[in-house]
């Protein structure tokens, strides 16, 4: 099929989300596209909560660790503060 | 429906056997009218804590929580010596009966538009993040928590309250809100598929596996889709069903921090609510019908008005039943008047404008998206978990508004006249507000579509007896331009009994 090469870089620019404004960093695309497919058909004795449970999880941790950052740097900027003071 | 399971649907609530069945923590009965909670010794210090917390004393203050008193022992003796509450109470083995303010009309989420499935879901994320600070939580999250007092959302499962466990970081009701919350206004929104087709056949609303496989390849990566259907369910998926690990109790280690990540996630369940809110000003088939879509002359619907504004002002009924409200002018009407309205009719675009315009006004009006000749049945355990919306709607109101609707009745539902004066004097107490609308009449003609021969017999005469089987006529108004005619019918002595 005959194809040239501003064909392809107008099928390129179109992806990933031009056209849906929202912005996905390309290594966060990556691991979804990987995960892509996987979904299964919800069985007998599924529970319907599991997967938004393991992804709340997922997040708190992340926001765990946002805490503990947070914490440090107003503890830092305190002391930035006393320091001048 | 046993005498005592209808009685307890037109109370309200449902009845001891039916209602609060699955809550351990206590047993929900109607006696005499009065909203009485039996609270087991299980639930009690829970929700001891909610009534003495701050916030809890705020909430029900503010009518958002429904007002609740636990009753003294005067007042328990009162109630068992002439009730079948005694059956349930055993106050030796430390049982408590607290007492509800009423909510006049139960409702159901499959019977809301999705305006106020989001106020509802808007009250209970702000109930979880203002309890927090008070070490309190919800046990669960689903919108059969919330009536509505007519357009205010009430949260009215007062044993959902619990007292956390303050190093726990986990929301466990997160999945049950998404179902029964997020999920069904995404459906709405971007789907197309109204309330009632989802929350009537589904208790617990739907599941991120179903909504996936209706989104397309890229928007399952889009937000809100990526975080609320396609990642729970790429993780269910990989997970071990047998594992059982992930329900075990969770500890952040630090008071601070469990409090900082459930925030956190509770203001992000707000902001993706935000999102799925339905949007003002969406169109329907129904949508246009006030503003020149109908066949009345200005003369002729200024005539109209006057002749409901008239029987409010001889009437004053207190409560009333619009029935095909569309988006309400009369049911305002009504309610700016002094009653208490429920408007219903089957275009939930027209009643979330509705409810729009009452929440903001503070008008008494509670729309749902019922019909008449379809109405709500029974759901649930045995049918009756859920009351059916004529076992609610019996008997319950002063006056009944049938406006510009039997048309629709007769000809594109095919029900016998009789049969709709018969369930009309079935709802009403008192009062009938009647239109009616010959098979000359255009818009009677655009719906018969080439069947006039089926109506050729209806006439001012026919409907006027049939209304006298059951009716007096107290008066009658006929519009000019339309052949329309208004009527104010009143249930005969011997049927109001």
């Amino acid at each position: 099929m005959a194809m040239n090469l501003t064909d392809l870089r107008s099928t390129r620019s179109k992806f990933p989300f031009e056209h849906t404004r929202v912005r996905v960093p390309r290594p966060l695309l990556l691991c979804v596209v990987a995960l892509l497919g996987a979904a299964r058909q919800v069985e007998a004795y599924t529970d319907p909560g599991t997967g938004a449970l393991i992804w709340q999880m997922l997040v708190a941790g992340f926001v765990g660790a946002l805490f503990y950052v947070r914490r440090f740097t107003s503890w830092f900027r305190t002391r930035k503060k006393d320091n001048e003071s | 429906m046993s005498p005592k399971a209808s009685e307890t649907a037109r109370d309200g609530f449902v009845s001891p056997e039916a209602a609060s069945f699955r809550d351990p923590a206590g047993v929900l009965a109607p006696v005499d009218g009065r909203m009485i909670r039996i609270v087991k010794p299980s639930g009690l210090a829970d929700l001891n804590a909610f009534l003495r917390s701050a916030a809890g004393r705020r909430f029900m203050q503010a009518g958002q929580v429904v007002r609740t008193e636990v009753l003294d022992g005067v007042e328990v003796r009162k109630l068992l010596k002439n009730s079948e509450i005694g059956a349930l109470y055993d106050g030796a083995a430390g049982q408590v009966l607290v007492e509800h303010e009423r909510i006049l009309f139960p409702s159901y989420p499959y019977e809301w538009p999705a305006e106020m499935l989001h106020a509802a879901g808007a009250l209970t994320l702000r109930l979880a993040r203002e309890l927090l600070a008070e070490g309190l939580g919800l046990k669960d999250a689903t919108p059969y928590n919330v009536l509505f007092r007519g357009p205010e959302p009430v949260f009215v499962d007062v044993l959902s309250f619990e007292r956390r466990d303050p190093d726990d970081p986990a929301w466990l009701p997160y999945a049950q809100f998404v179902r029964t919350f997020l999920l069904p206004l995404m459906a709405q929104k971007y789907f197309g598929i109204a309330l009632d087709q989802v929350l009537s056949t589904r208790r617990d609303g739907l599941e991120p596996e179903e909504v996936y496989r209706w989104t397309g390849p890229l928007q399952k990566l889009r937000p809100p889709f990526l975080t609320l259907v396609s990642m729970p369910t790429w993780l269910a998926a990989r997970h071990d069903q047998n594992d059982v690990s992930l329900y075990r109790k969770r500890s952040a280690g630090n008071t601070e921090k469990a409090r900082f990540i459930l925030e956190s996630l509770l203001k992000r369940l707000e902001r993706t609510l935000g999102r799925l809110a339905p949007r003002p000003g969406a169109r329907s088939a129904w949508s246009g019908y006030m503003q020149g879509n109908n066949n009345y002359s200005a003369e002729d619907f200024r005539a109209k008005h006057a002749f409901v504004e008239q029987v409010l002002a001889e009437f004053a009924p207190k409560r009333v039943l619009d029935v095909g409200s569309n988006t309400g002018h009369f049911s305002a009407l009504a309610a700016r008047r002094g009653a208490s309205v429920v408007a219903i009719d089957h275009d939930p675009v027209v009643l979330g404008q509705l409810w729009r315009e009452a929440s903001g006004d503070g008008l008494d009006i509670l729309p749902l998206v019922v019909s008449l000749t379809r109405p709500t049945p029974g759901i649930g355990w045995r049918n009756r978990e859920c009351a059916s919306f004529l076992d609610r709607a019996r008997g319950s109101f002063d006056a009944v508004f049938m406006l510009a609707v039997i048309h629709h009745m007769l000809v594109t539902e095919r029900v016998p006249l009789e049969e709709i004066l018969n369930l009309a004097a079935e709802l009403t107490r008192d009062l009938l507000v009647i239109e009616f609308i010959g098979p000359e009449d255009s818009m009677f003609r655009r719906i018969a579509r080439g069947r006039e021969e089926l109506h050729k017999d209806l006439t001012v005469e026919l409907f006027e007896d049939a209304c006298r089987q059951r009716f007096e006529i107290v008066r009658r108004r006929q519009l000019e331009r339309a052949p329309r005619r208004l009527y104010l019918l009143r249930k005969r002595a011997e049927a109001r009994r």
